[in-house]
């Protein structure tokens, strides 16, 4: 194997790079700081190209149906990238063309918005069935999630002010087991970022870009 | 029992219509239920109060369109109210929909018509690339990360912008979000030395609130009765408060649709167990 192409390269790269970005927080030089903030303004570059990479695999995926005239298919694909290119041009345009800013700005206020605001709005029916559906006090856990969850709905209700223990007990809710639980899962989560941090310095994690060949 | 049973096998196109119908009735009908305002809502309001005249605002939207509905109303009358109280307003999206989102609030207040001037009043900075990365390089240096406004005027031609640079000049952020906090947490809080408001969804208060108990969030005004609460605070009635009166409906009926699927699923249960 190619020396370039071997796991410890990539495993050097990674681990350099983080152990770099970690002690920029405890380093207070200018010189190393600024060349740090450098790093993550190219990892901001590098992360709009995920962007890019989105917008060709739908390219790759819904031209094949085109191509292939997959039946039932392939003129939503037609539609779809049609409406990618229509609007990346208008976006593009509008920074410079005044002309073309006023129909992208027509795009997003009156065609974009309206829509994806009823298609967000379907999802209250679908919420009701699937709470009429799964929302079932099976055993004792269930049945005090459930609770809970009631409660939290009536919290929102403004015409539940007029029973008065209900927003005292809501508000309990939210104020006391609420932040105990959410605490132990922020902090749950930080320990196991940081473990997978370590892991990936030491070169522990084997997966995707690190898997050996 | 037999009967109440067949309450779980209820087709759910019925359940569709129902919720169809507390959704029109209120709208064909309003309730006018009354609504309290909350003490989450009342700090934030009180917040914006206390700020001397000239004190500078940083309003950092993330929220994509589709929420407009939702939290449309809370930013108009956050806008409104410091405007109205000769506050200046810089606000900045961290999402590419956020632009449009500021900007349609702002079109729906119409600044202009309280008497403030772009530019003098306030600026819409535009999309800033780079999430917690734009807020820390805000929170150091605003010229050094954006160069011109959402429409294409050079910052350094805007007199508001000529006193604020960084953390040091803006004496409140509040951030219209429906996400985790934990960056705006790191970069506002702890770096830049700012409490902030969150003007978030309703369902997102609950996993904010650990931050208001240890101090680093100052608040949260939670959701389109958050918004309906602020909108009766600053005195200009909106589609928030409107939209109480459906949600108070279609709330109470998730939690009565709650109940009779456990009356049914309790029923079947006992007639199994009655037949075995």
């Amino acid at each position: 194997m190619a020396w370039y192409r071997r796991p410890e390269i990539r495993i050097i790269i990674v681990a350099l790079t983080t152990i770099l970005v970690i002690t920029d927080f405890f380093i207070a030089v200018k010189t190393y700081n600024d060349f740090i903030k450098q790093l993550l303004v190219w990892s901001v570059i590098i992360s709009g190209f995920t962007i890019v990479l989105g917008a060709v695999n739908i390219g790759v995926v819904h031209g094949k149906h085109i191509i292939k005239k997959t039946p039932g298919q392939w003129y939503f694909s037609l539609w779809l990238i049609i409406c990618v290119i229509v609007t990346f041009i208008l976006a593009a345009g509008s920074e410079g063309i005044p002309a073309m800013k006023s129909a992208y700005d027509y795009l997003i206020n009156n065609i974009h918005t309206p829509l994806t605001s009823a298609a967000y709005g379907l999802i209250g029916f679908y919420f009701a069935s699937c709470i009429f559906r799964a929302f079932r006090g099976r055993n004792s856990y269930v049945a005090v999630f459930l609770l809970s969850g009631c409660l939290t709905l009536l919290l929102n209700a403004p015409v539940t002010e007029l029973v008065p223990f209900i927003p005292a007990v809501g508000n309990w809710v939210v104020a006391v087991p609420n932040v105990a639980g959410t605490r132990g899962i922020v902090i749950g989560a930080a320990v196991g970022i940081i473990a997978a941090g370590l892991r990936n310095i030491l070169g522990l994690e084997r997966g995707g870009l690190l898997a050996e060949e | 029992m037999m009967a109440l049973s067949k309450i779980t096998t209820i087709d759910r196109r019925w359940i569709w219509l129902v919720v169809m119908i507390a959704f029109a009735i209120p709208i064909i009908r309003p309730l006018a239920i009354p609504i309290k305002v909350s003490e989450d809502t009342r700090i934030a309001f009180n917040a914006i109060e206390s700020l001397p005249e000239g004190s500078v605002v940083m309003l950092d939207v993330e929220m994509w369109m589709r929420y407009y509905s939702e939290l449309g109303p809370t930013t108009e009358a956050f806008i409104y109210h410091v405007l109205k109280k000769n506050l200046k307003l810089v606000i900045w999206a961290s999402s590419p929909e956020g632009a449009p989102f500021a900007e349609t609030a702002l079109r729906a207040v119409n600044p202009e018509n309280m008497g403030k001037k772009y530019g003098v009043d306030y600026v819409h900075l535009g999309y800033i690339a780079g999430g917690e990365k734009a807020m820390a390089s805000l929170m150091t240096d605003i010229h050094g990360t954006v160069t011109t406004d959402y429409y294409g005027n050079n910052i350094k031609d805007l007199k508001i912008m000529e006193n604020v640079r960084s953390s040091k000049d803006i004496k409140m952020i509040a951030c219209v979000m429906s996400t985790q906090p934990d960056d705006r947490v790191r970069q506002y809080s702890i770096t830049g030395g700012i409490k902030w408001i969150a003007l978030t969804s309703g369902g997102w208060v609950p996993g904010i609130k650990p931050f208001v108990a240890s101090g680093h969030v100052l608040t949260t005004v939670g959701g389109i009765r958050g918004g309906a609460e602020y909108e009766l605070l600053v005195g200009r009635p909106g589609s928030g408060l409107i939209s109480t009166d459906i949600t108070s409906v279609t709330l109470l009926l998730m939690v009565a649709l709650v109940i009779v699927t456990n009356i049914g699923y309790f029923a079947e249960r006992a007639s199994r167990r009655g037949k075995k």
